[in-house]
C-alpha cells in the first residue's frame, strides 16, 4: 500500500497518483545505486545487477545510533538505516586519526589526498601569495565586472568589490563613504550569500549589524597564515590546469577573507600546515549527509566536472611510505557485503594510479586488496576501474511502469515467444478503376501464385515413444471386444419376458373367447336383468305411432356391445308402430343409427314414415336443450328436408310431444346430460336407457330414483331383452355371454395367478 | 367381389391389426390407430359442415322471422373464428362468453333439477326403500350410509379444540373411513363393468374376424369355384 503525503489515503501498490485527492504518488521501492533500477522495498539485492542495494551492517553496540526521522508517507525507504554498520564511522575516526599524525609522519602526496577527505578548513585562508591564479578564475566568473570600488583599497580587495557588486544594488555613480551605506543595501547584502559576512572591511566603516552577522559565520581566522612557501608543489599542480587564466591579478594577500578560504577549500586542498582547528564532526552528524545521499538520484550524485589535476604531477611516494592503517582502511578486499555506496567525504584513491577521486557512487570496486592490487604506472587508469564502466555503461535502464521494472524473462519462456510475423509480400497497387492506387485490396495474384500441388513433406522416423504408443493402441485394438452390460442390455431379458407373457395372456385370451364357438360349455344359467324386463314392460305399453325420441350417442367404436344393447330395444320400437326421432350430440351418432336401423327394420319403404333422423347436434347440454324445446325447427339428415315436411315428425314440436325418450350411449356424462335436460324441460316424460355396462353403475341411481323407467345394461341386459323379444337371435347372445363368461375367468385367472407370483417371486418390478 | 366383401376383409384386416398391439407396440398398430382417427376426424368435420350448412342456409334463403334468429348465430360464430388470431382474439371474447355463460347455466339448471334434487330425495326416501320390500329398504339403507360416509370421507379439517379433536375424529373419522370403502369397492365396481364392457368388445371383434373370415372364405372359393 502507498499512503498519500498529502491526505493519508492507503492506495494500491503501484498506483501513481492518490484515489482521493489525485495527489501524484511517489514510486515506491528503492533505487540500485549501480544501475539505477527501482527494487521493491526490501529487497537487499538488485533484482536487475544483484548489487547490494542496502550496506551491510556493523552491529556495534556501543555506538548510539543516531534518530532518523520517519520517512513521510507514501515514501517507502528502506529501514536498515544505511550506517547500520558503522562503518562509514570507523572510516572516519581512521581519517581522523590519520589527521593526527604528525606532519613529518605524513608524506606530502596523501597530505594532499586527505585534504578532500577531511572538512574544509575556512578558518585557513591560504596566504595571498598562495593564491593560485586558477583560484581567481572560479572567483572572476562569479560576478559581473565590478564597479568602481568605494572602499579603500586596504580594506576591500578590488577582487573581492566585483564579487559583491552583484549582491548589492548597483552602485551609484557617486561613491559613497562606507558610512553612508543605508541600511536597505545592509539588507539586501545580507542574503546575499556568505560573501557579505566575510567581507573584511576596515572596523571603522563596518556597521554593527554586519558585526553581528559575521560573528557566528566564520570561525576565528588564524593568527599566523602560513608562509607562501609553505605552499607543497603538488598543489600548484592540481592547481595549474583547474582554474582559468585569471583575468585579473589575484588580490593582495592581506586582503583574503575569511570566507574566501571556505569556498577555496573544496576546490582545493588546504594547506597541511594548518590542519582544521575545528574538532571532526561527531557521529550524530552522519546520517545528515547520509540522508542527502539518498535523496539524490545516481544522476545528480554523478561527479562533478571538477577539474582534475595533473596525474603526472602527483607525486607517487613509493609503497614502504603507506601507513599500515591505510592500507587496512583504503585496500580492504571488496567483499560482498562491502556496500558499493560511499559517502562522498570518504573516498579512496588508488595511490599508485593517482586517479583522482571519484564520487563511489558510480565506480563499485573502490577498495582493493593490497595483494590484488595491480602495479600501474602514474597516470595510468588500473584494470578494475577500465571494467567497472564497461559493466555500467551498455546496460540501459529499463522502462518503469508505475515504479516496477519488467522481470527479465528465462530462457524456457524466450523460447515460447511468437516469432515475428513473416513479412507480407505487399500486393501490387491497382492500376485501374475505383481501387486504383490502393495496395492489397484484392489478394487474387496470392492464390494464383500458389503452387498447383503441396510439397510432400520428408518423413520422419517415428520416435521410440511414439513406436510404443502405436504398439498400445494396437494391442488394445487387437484384443475382444467386452462390451459392459448397459441398462439397456439388462433390460433385454425383462422385456422378452415381458412380451412372452403379454403373448400368453393374448393367446389365453382368444381361447377363452373362441372355445364356446367350439364346445358348448353349459357353464353359466340364463342371464338376469330386472332393469331389463321392466324396460320391456315400459316399451311395450306404447301407444302403436308414438313418437319417440331416441339419443343416439355411441359411435362405431362401441358399436359392438351398444349394437346388441340398442338392437333388441329399437327392433321392439319398431314393432310397437313406433316413429322413431333420432338425434345425436357426437358426430358419428347418426351413421351407427342408420346402420342399426337399416338392420333392424324390415321394410325399408317405411322409413320415412317411421324414420326422422335430426342428424348432429353440436353445443352438448346446451344443444340439448334447445333440441329437445326446437324438434320441428330442423332438417332431416340423410334427405336433408325439413323436418316438418316429414311424415313421422307429425304433431311433435318438443320433447313434450313425444311418448318416451330412449337414450343409447356407451358414455355416463350423455346420459347425465340427456336425463337432467329432459327432466328440467319436462319431467313427465319417462326415459328410459339402453347403456353399455360401464355405465351401468352410473344409470343404477337414475333408475332407482324414478328417473329412469328402464334400462338395459350391457350385453347381458341385451340378451335378456332379446330373450323377452325373441327376435331370434338368442344364439348369437348365448355365444357372446359364453365367451365373455369365459373371458372374464380368464382374467381373473390370470390375476390371480399374477398375483401370486408378484407375492411370491418378490415384490421387485 | 362386392362392396360388403371388400368392407368385411378391410374390417378383418383393421382388426387384426389393432390385435397386433398385444405384441407391443409396432407399425401395424399405428397404421390402424392412425386410420381410425383421422377417419373419424375427417367424419366429423364432414359431419359437422354440411349440419351447419344444412341448417343455416335455408334459413337465410327464407322471407321467415328465422332468418333474423340465424342471423345472429351466424355471427356470433364468425367472430368466434377470430379467436384463431391472437391479435384479433379480442372479437370472439363475445361467443366465448356466451357459450361458456350459456352452458354453465344449462347444465347447473339441469344438474340441480334433474340430478342433485331427485338423487338427494332418493336416498332418505322410505317410500323408494319400502317399494322392493324388504330387499329394498336394506339396499336403501347402505346407499344413505353409504352416501353420508363417503362424503365424510372427503372432510380433511378438525376443530382445533381437543375435546372436539379427538370427538371428531372418532366420530366424522371413522365414518371417513368407512366412506372410504364404500368407494374403493364402487371404484372396483366401475373397474369391473368397465372390463366387462372392453371384454365384450373384444368378443364381438372376435366373432367379427371369424365370421368375416368364414364370408372370405366362402365369397372366394365361390368366385374361384
Amino acid at each position: 500500500m502507498i499512503y498519500c503525503p498529502k491526505c493519508g489515503t492507503a492506495n494500491r501498490q503501484g498506483s501513481k497518483f492518490c484515489n482521493e485527492c489525485g495527489t501524484p504518488l511517489s514510486p515506491t521501492g528503492v533505487r540500485c545505486p549501480m544501475c539505477g533500477a527501482m527494487n521493491p522495498t526490501g529487497n537487499l539485492y538488485c533484482d536487475r545487477c544483484n548489487a547490494r542495494l542496502i550496506p551491510a551492517e556493523r552491529v556495534s553496540p556501543a555506538e548510539e545510533k543516531p534518530e532518523r526521522p520517519s520517512p513521510p508517507k507514501g515514501i517507502s525507504l528502506p529501514s536498515v538505516p544505511l550506517d547500520k554498520e558503522g562503518w562509514l564511522s570507523e572510516l572516519r575516526a581512521e581519517a581522523e586519526e590519520l589527521d593526527l599524525l604528525p606532519e613529518e609522519e605524513i608524506p606530502d602526496w596523501l597530505k594532499g589526498l586527505e585534504a578532500p577527505a577531511g572538512p574544509p578548513a575556512p578558518e585557513a585562508p591560504p596566504p595571498e601569495a598562495a593564491i593560485p591564479e586558477w583560484m581567481a578564475g572560479l572567483e572572476a566568473p562569479a560576478g559581473p565586472p565590478a564597479p568602481e570600488a568605494p572602499l579603500p583599497e586596504a580594506a576591500i580587495p578590488e577582487w573581492l568589490a566585483e564579487l559583491e557588486a552583484p549582491a548589492g544594488p548597483p552602485a551609484p555613480e557617486a561613491p559613497l563613504p562606507e558610512a553612508a551605506i543605508p541600511e536597505w543595501m545592509a539588507g539586501l547584502e545580507a542574503p546575499a550569500g556568505p560573501l557579505a559576512p566575510e567581507a573584511p572591511p576596515p572596523e571603522a566603516a563596518i556597521p554593527e549589524w554586519l558585526a553581528e552577522l559575521e560573528a557566528p559565520a566564520g570561525p576565528p581566522a588564524p593568527e599566523a597564515p602560513p608562509p607562501e612557501a609553505a605552499i607543497p608543489e603538488w598543489m600548484a599542480g592540481l592547481e595549474a590546469p583547474a582554474g582559468p587564466p585569471a583575468p585579473e591579478a589575484p588580490p593582495p594577500k592581506a586582503a583574503i577573507p575569511e570566507w574566501l578560504a571556505e569556498l577555496e577549500a573544496p576546490a582545493g586542498p588546504p594547506a597541511p600546515e594548518a590542519p582544521p582547528p575545528q574538532a571532526p564532526p561527531p557521529e550524530a552528524a552522519i546520517p545528515e549527509w547520509l540522508a542527502e545521499l539518498e535523496e539524490a538520484t545516481p544522476e545528480a550524485s554523478m561527479p562533478a566536472e571538477k577539474p582534475a589535476p595533473p596525474l603526472a604531477d602527483i607525486p607517487v611516494p613509493p609503497s614502504d611510505e603507506i601507513p599500515e592503517w591505510l592500507r587496512d582502511v583504503e585496500f580492504a578486499p571488496p567483499t560482498r557485503e562491502e556496500p558499493s555506496l560511499r559517502p562522498p567525504p570518504i573516498v579512496a584513491v588508488d595511490v599508485h594510479a593517482g586517479v583522482p577521486p571519484v564520487v563511489p557512487t558510480t565506480v563499485p570496486p573502490l577498495l582493493m586488496g593490497e595483494e590484488e592490487l595491480p602495479v600501474t604506472a602514474p597516470g595510468e587508469i588500473p584494470d578494475w576501474l577500465k571494467e567497472a564502466p564497461e559493466k555500467e555503461a551498455p546496460k540501459e535502464a529499463p522502462p518503469e511502469f508505475g515504479g516496477l521494472v519488467p522481470a527479465e524473462i528465462p530462457e524456457w519462456l524466450r523460447a515460447l515467444q511468437p516469432r515475428e510475423a513473416v513479412a507480407v509480400e505487399e500486393e501490387p497497387a491497382e492500376m485501374e478503376g475505383f481501387l486504383a492506387g490502393l495496395r492489397g485490396l484484392l489478394p487474387i495474384g496470392r492464390g494464383l501464385d500458389m503452387p498447383a500441388t503441396a510439397q510432400p513433406s520428408l518423413p520422419r522416423a517415428p520416435s521410440p515413444a511414439a513406436v510404443a504408443r502405436a504398439e498400445l493402441l494396437q494391442g488394445l485394438l487387437s484384443r475382444p471386444l467386452i462390451i459392459p452390460p448397459t441398462a439397456e442390455t439388462r433390460e433385454a431379458p425383462r422385456k422378452s419376458i415381458w412380451l412372452l407373457t403379454r403373448f400368453l395372456v393374448g393367446v389365453i385370451l382368444l381361447a377363452a373367447i373362441l372355445l364356446p364357438m367350439l364346445v358348448r360349455l353349459p357353464l353359466f344359467g340364463p342371464p338376469t336383468a330386472p332393469s331389463a324386463v321392466t324396460l320391456f314392460a315400459t316399451v311395450d305399453q306404447l301407444a302403436e305411432n308414438t313418437p319417440v325420441l331416441v339419443a343416439w350417442e355411441y359411435g362405431p367404436a362401441e358399436s359392438e356391445e351398444m349394437d346388441r344393447v340398442a338392437g333388441p330395444l329399437i327392433e321392439h320400437l319398431l314393432r310397437r308402430e313406433a316413429r322413431l326421432i333420432l338425434v345425436s350430440t357426437r358426430m358419428e351418432g347418426p351413421a351407427a343409427a342408420e346402420a342399426l336401423i337399416a338392420s333392424r327394420l324390415a321394410d325399408p319403404s317405411e322409413r320415412s314414415r317411421r324414420i326422422v333422423n335430426l342428424g348432429y347436434l353440436p353445443g352438448q347440454a346446451a344443444g340439448v336443450r334447445e333440441a329437445i324445446g326446437n324438434l320441428d325447427g330442423r332438417t332431416e339428415a340423410t334427405t336433408g328436408l325439413p323436418v316438418s315436411q316429414i311424415e313421422a315428425m307429425a304433431g311433435v314440436h318438443s320433447v313434450a310431444d313425444v311418448g318416451m325418450v330412449v337414450v343409447l350411449t356407451a358414455q355416463p356424462d350423455d346420459l347425465r346430460t340427456w336425463v337432467e335436460q329432459v327432466s328440467a324441460a319436462n319431467p313427465n316424460v319417462p326415459v328410459v336407457a339402453g347403456v353399455s355396462a360401464r355405465v351401468e353403475l352410473i344409470s343404477t341411481p337414475y333408475l332407482a330414483a324414478g328417473q329412469l323407467k328402464g334400462m338395459v345394461a350391457g350385453l347381458i341386459g341385451g340378451a335378456v331383452y332379446e330373450q323377452q323379444l325373441d327376435t331370434g337371435r338368442g344364439r348369437e347372445y348365448e355365444y357372446y355371454l359364453t365367451s365373455l363368461g369365459t373371458a372374464q375367468m380368464a382374467i381373473a385367472a390370470l390375476t390371480v395367478i399374477g398375483a401370486f407370483i408378484f407375492l411370491v417371486g418378490g415384490r421387485k418390478r | 367381389m362386392t362392396a360388403d366383401l371388400i368392407g368385411l376383409i378391410v374390417g378383418t384386416l383393421l382388426t387384426l391389426l389393432v390385435l397386433s398391439y398385444i405384441l407391443g407396440d409396432n407399425p401395424l398398430y399405428r397404421l390402424a390407430l392412425h386410420l381410425l382417427v383421422g377417419a373419424t376426424v375427417g367424419y366429423g368435420v364432414a359431419i359437422t359442415t354440411v349440419t351447419v350448412l344444412r341448417t343455416i342456409l335455408p334459413a337465410l334463403q327464407s322471407d321467415s322471422p328465422d332468418r333474423v334468429r340465424v342471423l345472429i348465430p351466424l355471427i356470433l360464430g364468425i367472430l368466434l373464428l377470430f379467436k384463431g388470431f391472437p391479435r384479433w382474439s379480442a372479437w370472439g371474447n363475445f361467443s366465448t362468453a356466451l357459450l361458456v355463460g350459456v352452458g354453465a347455466a344449462v347444465a347447473l339448471g339441469g344438474a340441480l333439477v334433474g340430478t342433485i334434487i331427485p338423487q338427494t330425495a332418493a336416498v332418505g326416501s322410505l317410500d323408494i326403500w319400502l317399494r322392493e320390500g324388504l330387499a329394498g329398504l336394506i339396499n336403501g339403507l347402505i346407499v344413505m350410509i353409504g352416501t353420508i360416509c363417503a362424503l365424510l370421507a372427503f372432510a380433511f379439517a378438525a376443530p382445533r379444540q381437543p375435546t372436539l379433536r379427538r370427538i371428531w375424529n372418532g366420530s366424522v373419522g371413522v365414518l371417513g373411513q368407512v366412506g372410504r370403502l364404500f368407494l374403493l369397492t364402487a371404484f372396483g365396481a366401475a373397474f369391473g363393468m368397465a372390463l366387462t364392457a372392453s371384454l365384450t368388445v373384444l368378443v364381438g371383434r372376435v366373432y367379427a374376424v371369424v365370421i368375416g373370415v368364414q364370408q372370405i372364405i366362402t365369397a372366394v372359393g365361390m368366385g374361384g369355384g
